[in-house]
């Protein structure tokens, strides 16, 4: 990025430029630009951590993602609101995170039950055998994807579980996620309503086998929707889909990206990783702490005021909108000594990786679990092990900024381990 | 001093357990419980520290 004296400073989430890497951005956003009003987007900006909590604090529906969490830049420039915006339709229902209270908070409850901490820690065998099993396929390959062939089978296959659909369909679904995001690389933002459309034929079936089997709650992902009641009336399989494309989404791209990342992080720091492997099973947990603070690929959301307030200082009348840029908050000097230095054991007080507040992840056990189990059993077996960046990618992205592909070396016996390690 | 919760945004994380485990506990469905609704000055730091922790933003003190 090259700006003279001369030039007016800009940032705009969707140019080329930006998307490819938005650090130096970030850099100059938080020293100062710290509120950056985009003009275009009537969209104010926030690049602080501290700023960005200030935000997400604030309750009592001042701020709906009624635009859309990821709305794109046509939308921005062709709509304005003078005033708080009109209310979303509501036949069919929208999805929960265009919502906001009481509705938002019902809606992510009928299906918070198996992401719950005990219902997840529950997972942990099943994630164990498929980490091992994902890894006796791949080491006799000598190398592989590392992101989408090993966090990102091991990751859709879990979403296979909570939904009830086949194991068989792990690929299908992870590709279908990357189908999503990828678009967004071309600088107009997502068509959500478009490839939410197409996640739905995937989902709509597994809901329409629950109502079959008659929701007793033993898929309690999807027969909590089932009993859900929307004033006073079920939702349609339609709609029931439709609430669940968060869930499906939000880890299977998320936790593949932040596993690989990390472990080449780790790679290239020798020091780093030899103290991890001191003791797998009590430092794994600690670097993926890192790992989700440096790694975590969400750039940004968006929302809309409904209601004038203050943010840093700022006054937002209703109907105007704020960005929080996640991926700068990582990097904020005032949060983390050296961001930029990936340190496995760094003190981390908190972290905004997994959002905060209303919307704040709602998987964030799973993908805690996920981490820890992905990490420590590569870890385990595979002694040596290398990065070709050559023939990696990283795509630019205006919200999901990681390594799409990061080819690994292997240097590991081909003797499964199968169930014989213990953790 | 009093703990106010927002049983709509509280997901029972749990994060409030850790920070003050003498006014706040998971049962076995995780589910919040308020051991104590009324406090004083001496769990005002430990209050704080919860209502701060929270990730859903779910915890209030009403002094």
């Amino acid at each position: 990025m090259q700006t003279s004296s001369v030039e007016r400073f800009e940032y705009d989430p969707f140019s080329k430029e930006v998307m490819s890497n938005p650090l130096p951005w970030y850099k100059k956003l938080r020293a100062e630009y710290p509120v950056y009003f985009a003009e275009k987007y009537d969209t104010f900006i926030f690049s602080r951590f501290e700023d960005i909590v200030e935000l997400l604090s604030q309750g009592d529906n001042i701020f709906i993602a009624s635009e859309q969490t990821l709305p794109s830049p046509e939308h921005l420039m062709a709509v304005r609101h003078e005033g708080p915006p009109p209310p979303l339709p509501m036949d069919p229902l929208p999805r929960s995170s265009n919502l906001g209270s009481p509705w938002y908070e019902q809606l992510r409850h009928a299906q918070l039950k198996p992401l719950r901490p005990r219902s997840v820690a529950g997972l942990e065998e099943l994630m164990r055998r498929l980490a091992r099993e994902r890894l006796d396929e791949l080491i006799p390959q000598g190398e592989f994807d590392l992101t989408q062939e090993y966090g990102g089978m091991v990751a859709a296959s879990i979403i296979c579980h909570l939904f009830d659909l086949d194991f068989a369909r792990a690929r299908d679904v992870r590709d279908a996620v990357n189908a999503l995001t990828i678009t967004d690389q071309e600088g107009g933002g997502l068509d959500i309503e478009t490839l939410v459309e197409q996640l739905v034929t995937i989902i709509k079936p597994a809901v329409e086998k629950r109502r079959q089997a008659g929701a007793d709650g033993s898929v309690p992902l999807i027969d909590g929707l089932i009993d859900y009641r929307f004033e006073g009336r079920p939702l349609t399989e339609h709609e029931i889909a439709m609430q669940l494309i968060c869930v499906f989404v939000g880890g299977t791209e998320t936790v593949p990206k932040i596993t690989a990342h990390g472990l080449l992080e780790l790679s290239e720091r020798p020091d780093q990783l030899q103290a991890v492997r001191e003791d797998i099973d009590a430092n794994v947990p600690v670097a993926v702490e890192e790992m989700i603070r440096f790694c975590a690929p969400a750039q940004w959301f968006a929302r809309t005021a409904h209601k004038d307030t203050v943010v840093a200082g700022q006054p937002i009348r209703a109907g105007q909108r704020v960005m929080f840029l996640f991926g700068s908050a990582a990097r904020d000097e005032r949060e983390f000594d050296r961001p930029d230095r990936f340190i496995w054991n760094r003190k981390i007080e908190r972290v905004l990786s997994f959002g905060l507040g209303q919307h704040h992840c709602i998987g964030l056990h799973v993908a805690r679990l996920e981490l820890r189990v992905l990490v420590s059993e590569f870890l385990k077996r595979v002694p040596e092990f290398s990065f070709d960046l050559s023939r990696s990618t990283r795509l630019p992205s205006s919200f999901q900024w990681g390594w799409n592909s990061l080819f690994v070396k292997v240097n590991a016996t081909t003797e499964s381990t199968g169930g014989g390690e213990t953790s | 001093m009093k703990i106010k919760v927002d049983w709509g945004l509280c997901d029972g994380n749990g994060a409030c357990a850790l920070e003050a485990p003498m006014l706040f506990e998971l049962d076995d469905d995780d589910q919040l419980i308020v051991l104590r609704e009324d406090f004083g000055p001496e769990l005002e730091a430990p209050a704080a520290a919860a209502v701060r922790a929270c990730p859903k933003r779910a915890l209030r003190i009403e002094v």
